[in-house]
């Protein structure tokens, strides 16, 4: 048998290919804007601020530091946006207002139906209105709803995606977890 | 130029890795299944159609269990689908409207919320005239798919269109698959169906209560094949009934006059903030037959849909009130049930003068006759038209300010005027004056004359005609068993209506007296006029100062401690100013006299404008075991499941304080309330609220006491309490929830039982 020695200046063109391929593999990930942007814990809240949903004026994270803040988007297209509302105003309400806040994002393109729906289950925490859905985009949101956990110094600390049974438990665990 | 090669190269791999991600399909002539989300892929099928059937493009959804979509019309969440198709070859094609299949209902996880949609698999296509130019077709797709998340997908596939015979079997199979399964129109398969409602005209916030109507053959006959709606459940509505009626389906009966006709009963809202009146009642109406198999129609009947301010009679058909035309006809409620209505009223406003607002005037109008009845029975009968006339001139007014108030669009309730603090004090003032004349302090003498023939002038007829006018001011607040049953059918009538009950409530309340004007020789039976009249007039000043109480005590609970202090005040200065008009009398000045009176009236208007009369936020406190009204928490209560029992009263309203110091204070009943489980409301409607006044609408009455009793295993039909209550029949009513049946407001039908199977 005999070896065909290359040149150690010629490249293989297999290897190109592969690394062509990686390349546009790499890139494709870049189109996923959503999955390269998701915010996850241990990674800085993005700030926003936003007009009121009710009521004049405008909300955004920096209004909240050094308070342990439950950010969650809803819709009022989306049930389990709506089951999870009383219980994140159960939520609030276990927590001493200096040490924990809820702010919502709601993202209803006409805003009458969130509107209606609060008038017939008031809370106590505020929401803003992004009809636009610049901040869902900034976190990263593909489900709703979607919400999170972020501690006094703005980092998010969990993340949690729709809303089921049990999970107010959950979410209670994390809170206090982060008090602490 | 080797480089060069790769420039291509990558091309192809970025073209490939987008074609991973599934964005862009490729064409293809056959369908390809592109999964564009975990829990969901699609298809795009074509079927370029033949000599029979036209051409046909449509999306295949398969979802993974548990995650569903949604219908044109979504529901209380969700949102419906959106496909454009583009054809390319014929950029002018275009389909024609989508075709859905017949929908399912979702709980909502929970919530109460109702959306319609699909589980599992379902295709929404489109017919096409005419793909014979058309080389591909594509669509672009935003559809939100959920579960206990929702998630928005958005997607475009595109095919090259199939040509001759290349469309497969099975592709063709699907298209005529979900074609059968979208509903047609009930009249092109033969079905007999209507709809009939409790009210001419339906304009925004009003309520009422309707039924689908199913004409089939009569169930009992061996070879009819009948139709029913399935259960209450039935019928699913279109985005514009769905938008403008808020429903809630009681149950589904059998007419009780014609077992061919089987009735889907319902309650329902219009909402109040409808811009254009519905015209056409539309949805989906699913029927079951006698093996069982079920069918689901397309549904389209008119709604009596009106602007604000029309004119609305109400419609007693007779499945829901036993009295009335069939519901097919619709017209208007019949002259007996209008007589009836009327015929309440008029004893509603006799039991009036025997309440405690009314009795002093009657008493103080029946002794004046007694004087007249024997030297001048003439004039005691133009005492008596005087009187009936100041009733019926006030009762007409007060009737009028109604119609012009729900002509605005402001929604009234019986008693409204109470919750308007302004009147109260009017009243308490007119009542305190009215006291201190029968203590003799100042005589009300229009026609000049002397004084000092105590109870033996005859002041005049004016004055029975502001005799007539105090008893309406002081009977409105005073509610008597059957005025709330005619004062609701009014309240949710037309102009005409309201009028004829009030004025019958007038001629009730009026009625004792005018007898005794009319009736020669009764007067024999009391004693001669003498210093005995004088104690009764006393007597009875005394019984309108503790109305004056109650009044003041009202107006406390509106305006709070501050308020009440000030009308104090001003009753003690219009007292002061009323000794003083008695001295000028007394002195012989008529003109002072006229200026002293005017001058009082002027001092008690401008005085009552200066108090704060901005009502203090009501008292929510819950007391006892009683709640604060909510609808929510009465369903959450209902879903326990815990029977409830709701208390609609008013600090105004001496039934409502009668019933809650009697019947609602009984050991026994507090026991039984307490055994049940029962969960306890109160709505309170001293002030104003819209909620309130929305619930006693629903349940045909226009005012407080109501009392209701909730049956957890039939939530949408509480048992409505008469208005005043006793222990029996409380005790009754909380027992039968309990009970097999419920007490209902619709007792002349019965529920249809049938076997359902599942397909």
């Amino acid at each position: 048998m005999s070896e065909t020695r290359r040149s150690p200046h010629v490249r293989s063109p297999g290897r190109s290919r592969i690394a062509a391929v990686a390349a546009v593999v790499l890139a494709a990930f870049c189109f996923d804007a959503t999955t390269a942007l998701a915010v996850e814990p241990g990674k800085k809240a993005p700030d926003f601020r936003a007009e009121k949903l009710e009521g004049d004026g405008t909300l955004g994270l920096s209004d909240y530091k050094g308070k342990v803040i439950y950010l969650d988007f809803w819709a009022s297209w989306c049930a389990p946006c709506l089951k999870a509302v009383p219980a994140i105003e159960e939520l609030r309400k276990e927590f001493p207002a200096s040490k924990f806040q809820v702010l919502a994002v709601n993202v209803d393109k006409k805003t009458k139906k969130a509107l209606k729906f609060l008038a017939r289950h008031p809370v106590g925490y505020p929401s803003v209105a992004d009809p636009k859905g610049d901040i869902p985009g900034r976190f990263g949101v593909e489900a709703m709803p979607s919400s999170y956990l972020i501690d006094q110094k703005g980092v998010v600390r969990y993340v949690h995606k729709g809303f089921r049974d049990g999970d107010l438990e959950e979410i209670r665990n994390e809170v206090k977890r982060i008090l602490r | 130029m080797k480089r060069m090669r790769w420039v291509p190269f990558i091309a192809v791999q970025l073209f490939l890795t987008t074609v991973a991600y599934g964005l862009v399909v490729p064409a293809s002539a056959t369908a390809q299944t592109n999964r564009v989300s975990p829990h969901m892929a699609v298809q795009l099928l074509v079927d370029n159609g033949d000599a029979q059937k036209t051409a046909r493009v449509g999306v295949l959804f398969d979802l993974e269990p548990g995650w569903h979509l949604y219908w044109r019309n979504p529901g209380d969440t969700g949102l419906a689908p959106d496909l454009e198709f583009t054809f390319e070859g014929n950029p002018a094609a275009k389909p024609g409207a989508l075709r859905w299949p017949a929908p399912v209902r979702f709980d909502g996880l929970g919530t109460g919320l109702a959306s319609y949609g699909y589980a599992n698999q379902v295709l929404l296509a489109a017919p096409v005239r005419d793909l014979a130019n058309i080389s591909m077709v594509g669509v672009e797709a935003d559809v939100l798919i959920c579960a206990d998340e929702c998630i928005p997908v958005d997607f475009e596939l595109n095919r090259a269109v199939p040509t001759g015979n290349a469309i497969s079997r099975e592709e063709r199979a699907l298209f005529d698959r979900y074609e059968a399964r979208v509903p047609k129109a009930a009249s092109a398969l033969g079905f007999d169906i209507e709809a009939s409602y409790t009210r001419s005209a339906l304009r925004p916030g009003d309520a009422f209560e309707g039924a689908v109507t199913v004409r089939s053959c009569d169930a009992n006959q061996p070879d009819c094949d009948w139709r029913r709606p399935g259960d209450s459940d039935a019928f699913i509505p279109d985005a514009p009934t769905d938008e403008a009626l808020d429903f809630v389906f009681v149950d589904v009966v059998s007419h009780p006059e014609d077992d061919s006709v089987s009735l889907l009963r319902f309650r329902a809202d219009v909402d109040p903030d409808l811009e254009a009146p519905l015209s056409r009642l539309a949805g989906v109406l699913e029927l079951v037959g006698r093996d069982g198999a079920r069918e689901v129609v397309a549904i389209d009947v008119s709604f009596p849909g009106a602007a604000p301010g029309s004119a609305s009679s109400a419609i007693a058909p007779v499945w829901n009130r036993g009295v009335g035309p069939s519901p097919e006809s619709g017209a208007p409620a019949s002259e007996a049930s209008l007589l009836y209505v009327v015929l309440l009223a008029l004893l509603g406003g006799l039991i009036l003068n025997g309440m405690p607002c009314v009795l002093p005037v009657l008493g103080i109008k029946i002794c004046s006759a007694a004087e007249l009845a024997g030297h001048d029975p003439a004039g005691l009968r133009r005492h008596g038209f005087a009187y009936l006339g100041g009733v019926l001139g006030s009762m007409a007014a007060l009737a009028t300010v109604v119609v012009l108030l729900q002509s605005a669009g402001s929604s009234v309730g019986w008693g409204f005027q109470f919750q308007e603090p302004a009147f109260v004090a009017v009243v308490a003032a007119v009542v305190v004056l009215f006291a201190l004349n029968l203590f003799g302090v100042y005589e009300i003498n229009l026609v000049p004359s002397g004084l000092g023939q105590v109870g033996a002038q005859t002041q005049g007829t004016t004055r029975s005609f502001f005799d007539g006018l105090l008893a309406v001011a002081l009977a409105t607040p005073c509610t008597a068993p059957f005025l709330g049953t005619a004062v609701g059918f009014a309240f949710s009538s037309g102009a005409p209506m309201i009028l004829a009950v009030f004025l019958a409530i007038g001629v009730g309340l009026a009625l004792p007296y005018v007898v005794v004007c009319l009736v020669p020789g009764w007067a024999r039976f009391v004693p001669r006029a003498g210093p005995w009249m004088l104690r009764l007039r006393a007597g009875l000043g005394f019984l309108l100062l503790g109305t004056a109480v109650w009044l003041v005590w009202i107006f406390g609970r509106v305006t709070g401690t501050d308020g009440q202090t000030a009308l104090l005040a001003l009753l003690v200065a219009l007292s002061f100013g009323a000794w003083l008009l008695g001295w000028l009398q007394a002195q012989g000045h008529p003109a002072s006299v006229a200026l002293g009176a005017l001058g009082l009236l002027l001092f008690g208007a401008f005085a009552i404008n200066q108090i704060d009369l901005k009502p203090v936020a009501g008292d929510n406190a819950v007391e006892g075991d009683w709640q604060v009204f909510d609808p929510t928490d009465i369903r959450n209560a209902l879903r326990e499941p815990r029977p409830v029992f709701v208390s609609f009263t008013a600090d105004w309203c001496i039934t409502c304080k009668v019933n809650e110091k009697g019947t609602l204070s009984d050991e026994r009943v507090l026991a039984a309330l307490q055994q049940g489980g029962f969960a306890t409301f109160r709505g309170d409607y001293t002030q104003r609220d819209e909620a309130i006044r929305a619930e006693l609408a629903r349940h045909g009455r226009a005012g407080v006491p109501l009392y209701l009793v909730y049956d957890p295993n039939s939530p949408d039909a509480p048992a409505v309490l008469p208005e005043l209550l006793t222990v029996g029949g409380v005790l009754e009513a909380l027992r039968t929830v309990h009970a097999a049946g419920r007490t209902s407001l619709m007792p002349a039908a019965r529920t249809i039982e049938h076997t359902s199977q599942a397909l």
